[in-house]
């Protein structure tokens, strides 16, 4: 489990440390103050030490850039990507001893003092590291060191924010189904509509998609034609009982769900993190989201919880983190904490 | 970020009416409260300005542990609001103890004990000061009253001043609207709040905690 995660530099991010977090971790704050980004570079620092072969064999193969295109709306394999990460550099330090440093910038920048000090970070300090060559313009520069503990993890959980797509919900009930969960995953799936009575997989013409009956009316519809929310909790809660890494990272959570649900969706949540052993990071800006996850912890006496606001103040943001008693005390009395 | 923590209700309203005497601001109602009443504590919001009802003096330390200390970054100006009772120089020492043992920076905080930050009592005793009692006719017959009561049972100032307090407020305009001291300031009319004419915040007695309120919460 990620404790404290620091980001030495990202986007707006500067040093920036995290500590004291906990199984469900969620951030909040104002609008374009960096909400995504803190996800986007805590989940990068964690996938690609696990997508290592992804990671090796091109930049547009590692499934967390991907992901990460895909959430800010950018098309992989196109220049609008290359020029996202144009001059990005990421360094983050994990659970205080751990440091992975990433960067990606055009390669006629890279002096040689800069090429020394990429060298310089060979086995002896055990690092290992790689320069790969993505194209004639470009570079990547990566060097890592694995985390303890969490090495054997093969696969990294994104949810971004928008509607999930067809394919990826069958990859991942295909993953239920491998697991043989599918009555279980669908008894969760009923807390929040008890219309669902069964979900298979259907292969229609080349494509496959997820076939939906519903008791009433007694119909089946694709999962595509049924709302966002229905969708979405497909994605979050097969995502986090089938996977095999143990940090799930979820932007937005409150998208295309009904706020009434959210207490039910939590504890939920709550229940799959503590039997499947998994951390969460989610993001947020509604208040009843938050709201929800005090009352859903209140009610199943779980205080793994902790709330990080980021905050900026002359222009360098900062984290406010909340332990459960602080985070319960401060929703409870309505102070706001989006 | 301003937080202004009190420890009871009468404190909000009074804290409120003063911020639309000196024009911080417009409407009695603006600082809005999404909490339950039954929280432990309670918030009051309006722009980047918080009263905090700690409701009760002993839960300071935990209100500055739990809900200030995480957000010192945000504040700006951090004050408190408590009664001096019968030992003043107590009552501040319990609340810097509070302050010291959560680390916070003490620069941008600022205390006021009622009534006035000088002597003893309390929020009471600061609005029992600024009424003309021999003039108050629910006030005389009190005195009366607490002469009798006296001869029976040994009250205690703090007791006594709050029954006095609720008599006033309570048989005001002869007792046709029964406002408690927390309802005595503004009252709601037609979907808009007015003066119930109850309090005079020009009094010589009112300037040091209006003082004190405008140099928390207003421009800086």
């Amino acid at each position: 489990m990620i404790e404290n995660f620091e980001i030495v530099k990202y986007k707006c991010f500067e040093n920036f440390k995290l500590e004291g977090l906990s199984r469900i971790n969620i951030i909040t704050g104002d609008n374009n103050v960096g909400k995504t980004a803190l996800l986007e570079a805590t989940y990068l620092s964690c996938v690609e030490l696990f997508q290592q072969d992804s990671f090796f064999s091109s930049l547009y193969g590692a499934e967390g850039v991907i992901n990460i295109a895909l959430n800010r709306d950018i098309r992989p394999q196109s220049k609008n990507l290359t020029n996202y990460f144009r001059n990005f550099y990421l360094k983050v330090r994990v659970n205080e001893c751990k440091v992975l440093r990433f960067a990606y910038q055009s390669k006629y920048d890279f002096t040689e003092e800069h090429q020394k000090s990429i060298r310089s970070n060979d086995t002896e300090n055990e690092f290992d590291e790689c320069i790969v060559m993505d194209n004639a313009k470009e570079s990547i520069v990566f060097s890592f060191k694995f985390l303890n503990g969490l090495k054997d993890a093969n696969i990294m959980n994104y949810i971004n924010s928008s509607k999930p797509i067809q394919k990826q919900l069958v990859e991942l009930y295909s993953k239920i189904q491998t697991k043989g969960i599918q009555h279980k995953f669908l008894s969760y799936l009923q807390v929040f509509d008890k219309n669902i009575v069964w979900i298979e997989p259907q292969l229609i013409g080349d494509d496959v998609y997820l076939r939906v009956n519903l008791h009433n009316p007694d119909i089946s519809l694709l999962s595509s034609e049924l709302g966002e929310g229905v969708n979405r909790l497909i994605q979050i809660l097969a995502t986090i009982l089938t996977t095999s890494a143990k940090v799930i990272f979820i932007d937005e959570i409150e998208n295309g769900i009904y706020y009434k649900k959210f207490k039910d969706i939590w504890k939920t949540i709550i229940e799959i993190a503590q039997k499947e052993d998994v951390q969460l990071f989610v993001t947020t800006h509604n208040e009843d989201t938050i709201e929800a996850l005090k009352e859903a912890s209140e009610e199943m006496e779980f205080d793994d919880i902790s709330s990080i606001e980021l905050f900026k103040k002359d222009g360098v943001i900062h984290p406010i983190v909340r332990n459960y008693q602080s985070f319960n005390a401060s929703v409870d009395a309505g102070l706001d904490i989006r | 970020m301003k937080y202004l923590l009190v420890e009871g209700i009468t404190d909000v309203a009074l804290i409120k009416y003063i911020c639309v005497q000196k024009g911080i601001t417009k409407k009695f109602n603006d600082f809005q409260s999404e909490t339950h009443r039954s929280s432990e504590f309670e918030t009051y919001r309006y722009n980047d300005l918080h009263i905090i009802n700690i409701k009760g003096q002993n839960k300071l330390e935990r209100a500055l542990e739990l809900l200030i200390k995480p957000i010192e970054i945000k504040i700006d100006k951090l004050a408190i609001l408590q009664d001096a009772d019968n030992d003043f120089i107590s009552s501040l020492k319990s609340i810097e103890d509070a302050i010291r043992n959560t680390q916070l920076d003490k620069s941008k905080i600022e205390i006021f004990l009622t009534p006035n930050h000088q002597g003893l009592g309390d929020l009471e005793t600061l609005l029992l000061s600024t009424l003309e009692q021999d003039k108050i006719s629910q006030l005389v017959c009190f005195k009366e009253y607490e002469n009798c009561l006296q001869q029976h049972i040994d009250v205690s100032t703090k007791a006594m001043d709050k029954a006095r307090l609720y008599a006033y407020t309570m048989f005001a305009k002869e007792g046709k609207d029964n406002y408690t001291p927390q309802n005595s300031f503004m009252y709601k009319q037609n979907k808009s709040y007015r003066d119930t004419g109850l309090w005079n915040i020009e009094h010589p007695n009112f300037k040091r905690i209006v003082d004190f309120v405008v140099k928390v919460f207003g421009n800086p």
